[in-house]
């Protein structure tokens, strides 16, 4: 006699089918022993029934799972509408981080201010009243012989210091004060 | 359902609606189609029709009522949660079963001390009420020494003998082959036997 059938092929001898195995199975004790024992098995299991809710049971069950989907989805939109103020909010800050942040960063730091020049703080050019005594005085001086080292006045006018063209402009103003108005 | 292969295993003193379903089960891919596009309706119609066995599959796991209907009742909602996602690989009915017998594995294995079962009826004096509550008394026997099995042959047994699917839904919704399924059925039917015999002393 060969081996004893496995397991699966006793199950199919089991079912009804399994015929090449039913000759080894009637001639070989043990594996009649195994099929006799997984037969009782099934007849005591089959046995066991599930007792049967009531016919209510089964009309009440849909609506319990219906009410329960319901109650989830409810609880699901509430939690949305409650993370939703502060995931905007949230989003608000980082697109800020994201925006401004690069462009400070490479912002160059402020130059530390220069003191400005004496001209500076004067009035703008049209404005200055000593323009009015340049015009006046033009026409003397450019008649006037240029001193040493000055082929012209105007020259010599333009490398006047600051403390020299007031002195000038107040010289002329006492010379031509007579009457006219500077 | 696919039509099933030879159906010996299943119980045949069950009731009408307990009998082989494959004949009963008729395509749900236009409801599943329904429910995916948001019509709770057709979802309520699949809850209808398959609510008995899946509460049944999971009282064979827990053996009480009050567990059994919340499974079930899991069981539908995580089916609901997922349908999205269900692309028709298999059979709705396989694909509930996947996730009634995970779900049972699951309850198992966070599950509380074991409350004490309420009896099923009141006791009936009527004529023939004593063999009535010998045979109810067998059956909890029987279905507390199922839930003793071990893990795969347990699930084996209950899907193959209880809801009498095919060996290769049972592979399918297992996981295992279906060699590996005979297998276990075969010695989950031994081991029954066993156990049921050292009980009553045999």
């Amino acid at each position: 006699m060969g081996a004893h059938v496995p397991d699966a092929r006793l199950l199919e001898v089991l079912e009804g089918a399994g015929d090449g195995d039913r000759g080894h199975v009637q001639a070989c004790p043990q594996c009649q022993a195994r099929l006799v024992e997984a037969r009782s098995g099934l007849a005591l299991a089959r046995a066991a029934a599930v007792p049967e809710p009531s016919p209510l049971y089964w009309d009440s069950f849909p609506r319990q799972v219906a009410r329960r989907l319901h109650a989830e989805g409810e609880r699901r939109a509430f939690w949305r509408r409650v993370s939703l103020g502060p995931a905007l909010a949230a989003a608000v800050v980082l697109v800020g981080i994201v925006t401004f942040l690069p462009l400070t960063a490479r912002q160059p730091a402020p130059l530390p201010e220069r003191p400005l020049p004496a001209w500076s703080a004067l009035p703008p050019a049209e404005d200055d009243p000593g323009l009015d005594v340049l015009r006046a005085v033009t026409p003397t001086v450019a008649e006037a012989t240029p001193p040493a080292g000055c082929p012209r006045v105007d020259d010599c006018l333009v490398a006047l210091s600051d403390e020299e063209s007031q002195a000038l402009a107040d010289g002329l103003r006492r010379q031509l004060g007579g009457g006219k108005v500077l | 359902m696919p039509p099933s292969a030879p159906a010996a295993l299943a119980d045949p003193d069950d009731d009408a609606a307990e009998a082989p379903r494959s004949r009963l089960r008729e395509d749900d891919r236009e409801t599943v189609a329904a429910c995916q596009r948001g019509d709770r309706q057709a979802f309520d119609r699949l809850v209808g029709k398959y609510q008995r066995d899946v509460y049944r599959l999971c009282y064979r796991y827990v053996n009480n009522h009050q567990d059994a209907n919340d499974m079930a009742q899991e069981v539908f909602l995580k089916a609901y949660r997922a349908l999205g996602r269900f692309r028709g690989d298999s059979s709705f009915s396989t694909w509930l079963y996947r996730i009634a017998v995970n779900t049972c594995l699951n309850f198992r294995a966070s599950r509380r001390p074991e409350a004490a079962e309420l009896p099923e009826a009141l006791p009936d004096k009527r004529p023939g009420a004593l063999e009535g509550i010998e045979r109810d008394e067998r059956s909890r026997r029987v279905r507390e020494a199922v839930t003793r099995l071990p893990e795969k042959q347990r699930a084996t047994l209950i899907l193959k003998v209880y809801h009498d699917l095919t060996h290769e839904e049972v592979a399918g919704i297992l996981g295992s082959s279906v060699g590996t399924v005979k297998a276990n059925l075969f010695h989950a039917l031994g081991n029954l036997r066993k156990m049921l015999a050292a009980e009553a002393g045999e």
